[in-house]
């Protein structure tokens, strides 16, 4: 149990993708991983490496806009599971739910660093002195010649 | 390196932390480690009489059992703490199964520690979401690589 990681993925309320179509394409990827498609997102659960791949799969996905975090239980676990414990929120529900309406507000600063960092201040092209052999041929080219 | 995160259970601040190339302490990981370990002990919410003692290395004894019942948990996490970043207005932190007198004791230890402290507020705008990440980030990139 050591070797493996329960991770939580949180999809931003103003992300395109749903917890649906993030699981559907998880499911495309054929990770070995034992998913859970909840409401604000995936539980996910597998060794650390499969974790790590799928980390790197959902930032190229929309990596602004989907957080993750590691989780304590398994999915599904029945001592925590709303199916078993006759419904009511999970220990850790309201806090999920709290820092869920930030998650935007996170998501857009976290773009416009990403756009400010992008920026690039173009350079003024350095002044070069011309060789005299090129204005040689360039009188020669033109039949420039001295006036006498 | 490791990065203490207040709340130790925020999304935000682990998710952060990871994002930016350090890991973040959380507790979760702790709490895994109790519920994914087959002991008489394992089941979820009770902590046990190891926890009880680890957590006098951080309070005194006549302290109520629910601090030095955390503590036992988080105490170690404080001490591989290498550098912090606190949510100030975070007040989901004291709720159904947070504790106030924790979350001092907590701030306090870190304080002690002599380690880099980042503290920030939750955002309620873009402008301060801007505020908040830019100040976590420049925090992380200063911190040396792990």
């Amino acid at each position: 149990m050591k070797e493996t990681e329960a991770r939580i993925f949180v999809i931003s309320p103003n992300s395109d993708l749903t917890p649906p179509l993030l699981y559907q394409y998880l499911i495309s990827q054929k990770l070995t991983l034992k998913m859970k498609e909840t409401c604000f997102g995936l539980i996910v659960e597998g060794k650390k490496n499969a974790v790590k791949e799928l980390l790197q799969k959902i930032g190229e996905v929309d990596k602004h806009h989907i957080f993750s975090k590691v989780r304590a239980y398994p999915p599904g676990d029945i001592r925590i599971c709303r199916a078993s414990k006759g419904g009511g929120p999970r220990p850790g529900l309201h806090f999920i739910e709290f820092e869920h309406q930030l998650l935007p507000l996170i998501g857009a600063a976290l773009e416009s660093l990403e756009a400010k960092e992008k920026v690039i201040v173009a350079k003024p092209p350095e002044e070069k002195i011309v060789p005299i052999q090129m204005i040689r041929k360039l009188i020669k080219k033109h039949g420039w010649a001295r006036r006498s | 390196m490791k990065v203490f995160v207040f709340p130790p259970n925020s999304l935000i601040l682990a998710d952060l932390v990871e994002r930016f190339g350090h890991e973040p302490i959380v507790i979760m990981e702790e709490i895994r480690k109790k519920v994914t370990t087959p002991e008489i002990d394992s089941p979820p919410l009770n902590v046990s009489e190891e926890e009880l003692i680890r957590g006098l290395r951080y309070v005194a004894v006549e302290t109520p059992s629910g601090i030095r019942g955390r503590m036992g948990i988080l105490g170690p996490l404080i001490d591989q703490a290498e550098a912090a970043v606190i949510i100030e207005n975070a007040d989901f932190a004291f709720g159904c199964s947070g504790c106030a007198r924790t979350n001092i004791l907590v701030k306090y230890l870190l304080g002690q520690k002599e380690i880099p402290i980042l503290k920030v507020e939750y955002p309620s705008t873009v402008e301060n979401a801007e505020v908040m990440v830019r100040k976590i980030v420049d925090f992380l990139k200063n911190l040396s690589k792990p």
